[in-house]
């Protein structure tokens, strides 16, 4: 199944790269290779290797149950995303998402301590150690990146108050 | 010269710098799952703000001992902490249960031996090398930076074709921005920030550390409880190592190395073809994966001495040889130096001192590596819930640290996740990583070849070199998928 899916997803990067260079020139001038002439031969090989995908898995799956193995394959993808360890991905990828978009408005240090607490204690850790772990992790980030190694944090759009 | 370069390379900063890095890398290297290429990948952006031998001293010292500190948690717990101690895992565990402390001696002293190795074969080949890549024209560039392509596509031989879309990837990420030959602007979705195309270091923190944050935190939560059985004589392993198995270890520092240096090739497939060759030659092959020191001692050799030999394409040719060396080429970068031959003529005391360092950081591993035994079992018991969320952060300040720019922040994370999926999926990473690098030298080289030649294609088989180099190249792009057929046919 996996194997079908990176075959329609090599098919798809092909026709989109195809689309990507309609503006530019495969040759230019005399005849020399043009800026999409490189993007071009990718996007060839990417629809020839997600058609040899797409009908090795096919014949595959045919030789071994056809149809109902890929009803079964179908609903295998749909637990997926009732699977814990995908969904424990996605909550951390929709935090450090919230995380980031928050960061120009508050600045570095109050969202990534904010971004620590909550993270420990979606994943099971107590409100209270969290606390204290988020608070020295910041504090030692601070003294180390910003006061010892001078880099440069984002800083919030209302200027810099207590928290850069 | 010679007291120059010491007199650089004893500066405290230079000392402390690599004192830090090596403990850095060993609470990464140490912790299952985190490997390190992430820690480089995280390493690289704080070196920027250092002068160019502090910072290029870091990424050696630290990659160094991640890789021996990945052998701890497998003589302890039976789980690799890098890929790269996968090849010794069963044997140095079944040592490990009854002699944790002297198993991890032996693993050091093997590690810190197969580094120097590597290390002297780096310090002498190179510049000889560098001689011989001066003549180089752009019709050698072109297929020299195609092989390391096409062994981008070998490291991935279980599903070439997978490897061949990671490739693909890779490279379509790099023709992101102004195109370098006409200056056309490509795939940029009007957006002034990609103009300069994907920056590269937040782009190597997002596809190695943040599929690793998901990997960490989607699985269940476990807490390692470790306990160091004390040894009555602790070196005793590692000295009975030294005396019986000196051709095996000398053997397989030397199939390290030149693993190492093969682009794409990693310390992980040098481990496992040392101990592949280790098993044939010995005249015990049966006790090999049952507790066996002389497999321990030829996969923990070849690693070490991998990390050194990555660096010979990359100093001599531009063409990283693994990972690290990968992230390392984008350090090297900021500093103003740019790989090549020229490099050594250019930069000559500074590469001696790079070269004095790679002797010293693996030294100093002797002390450090020491240090991190004692502490071992303190190390493994830090919960993933703490670690996760921390690094999370070192990502974020890594990738604004570049350009202070929150854009590159959101690179990061869009190819992180993207990497995350990748790897699901089976598309090699270090294929991505290698087309991203060698895509646009490709592109270049193949269109100012023609340019030159005014569209003549015999000028790529014109030199006696540039004919072997292409053989080279195609014979490796072929390769792969003759052996996939011959297994799909059987």
């Amino acid at each position: 199944m996996k194997d079908i899916i990176v075959g329609i997803i090599s098919l798809s990067l092909g026709v989109f790269i195809i689309m990507l260079c309609r503006d530019l020139p495969i040759f230019i001038a005399k005849g020399y290779p043009g800026p999409s002439f490189f993007p071009l031969i990718l996007s060839s090989i990417s629809l020839i290797c997600g058609l040899v995908l797409v009908v090795r898995s096919y014949r595959g799956m045919k030789m071994s149950g056809g149809n109902a193995n890929l009803r079964q394959n179908i609903k295998l993808l749909g637990n997926l995303v009732k699977d814990i360890p995908v969904r424990n991905a996605i909550k951390f990828i929709v935090l450090m998402a919230v995380y980031i978009l928050l960061i120009p408005h508050i600045g570095f240090l109050l969202t990534s301590m904010l971004f620590m607490f909550i993270v420990q204690v979606a994943y099971g850790v107590s409100m209270s150690r969290a606390l204290t772990i988020s608070f020295a992790a910041i504090l030692s980030i601070y003294l180390l990146f910003i006061v010892v190694l001078k880099v440069v944090v984002p800083e919030p759009i209302l200027g810099t108050l207590v928290f850069r | 010269m010679f007291f120059e370069v010491l007199q650089m390379i004893l500066q405290p900063n230079v000392l402390f710098a690599i004192l830090i890095a090596e403990f850095f890398g060993v609470f990464i290297g140490a912790m299952p799952g985190l490997t390190a290429t992430m820690a480089t990948a995280l390493l690289v952006p704080f070196t920027y703000f250092m002068d160019p031998l502090t910072g290029i001293s870091m990424i050696i010292a630290m990659a160094a001992v991640a890789i021996f500190a990945g052998d701890i948690p497998a003589v302890l717990l039976k789980i690799p902490g890098t890929p790269a101690s996968a090849a010794q895992t069963l044997d140095a565990y079944v040592l490990g249960r009854t002699k944790p402390v002297s198993t991890l001696y032996t693993d050091l002293t093997c590690s810190v031996i197969g580094g120097i190795v590597g290390s002297l074969i780096l310090i002498f080949t190179s510049p000889v090398l560098a001689e011989f890549a001066v003549n180089f024209s752009s019709v050698e560039y072109f297929w020299l930076t195609l092989w390391g392509l096409s062994m981008a596509v070998v490291i991935s031989a279980e599903k070439p074709i997978k490897g061949v879309l990671g490739v693909i990837i890779g490279f379509l990420i790099a023709t992101i921005g102004i195109e370098p030959v006409y200056g056309y602007v490509r795939f940029t979705f009007g957006r002034v920030e990609l103009l300069g195309g994907i920056s590269f270091i937040p782009a190597m923190i997002g596809l190695f550390a943040v599929p690793e944050l998901l990997r960490q935190i989607s699985r269940p939560y476990e807490r390692y409880e470790v306990q160091l059985l004390k040894s009555k004589k602790p070196y005793e392993m590692a000295l009975t190592a030294l005396s019986k198995f000196k051709t095996t270890i000398t053997r397989s520092a030397l199939i390290g190395t030149l693993i190492g240096a093969l682009p794409g090739a990693g310390a992980d497939i040098a481990a496992w073809t040392s101990y592949g060759v280790t098993k044939r030659l010995s005249k015990k092959p049966e006790e090999l994966g049952k507790g066996s020191l002389e497999g321990v001692v030829a996969a923990t050799s070849a690693n070490n001495a991998a990390i050194s030999g990555a660096w010979i394409p990359l100093l001599v040719f531009g063409i990283p040889g693994d990972s690290i060396t990968a992230i390392a080429l984008g350090a090297l970068m900021a500093h103003g130096l740019r790989p090549g031959p020229m490099l050594f003529q250019r930069h000559g005391t500074l590469i001696t001192a790079i070269f004095a360092v790679f002797i010293l950081a693996n030294l100093l591993m002797l002390l450090v590596g020491y240090i991190s035994i004692k502490l071992s079992s303190n190390m493994l018991r830090i919960p993933r819930n703490i670690l996760v969320p921390l690094i999370a952060l070192f990502c974020v300040i890594g990738s604004y640290a570049v350009n202070n720019s929150l854009f590159d922040v959101w690179s990061m994370f869009v190819l992180g996740i993207l990497g995350y999926f990748m790897e699901r999926l089976g598309i090699p990473i270090p294929s991505v990583v290698l087309a991203i690098i060698l895509g646009p030298m490709v592109e270049f080289n193949f269109i100012t070849t023609l340019m030159k030649s005014d569209l003549n294609p015999l000028i790529f088989v014109s030199r006696p070199i540039s004919i072997a180099l292409a053989v080279l190249a195609l014979f490796t792009w072929i390769l792969p998928f003759i052996r996939t057929r011959k297994n799909y046919r059987r």
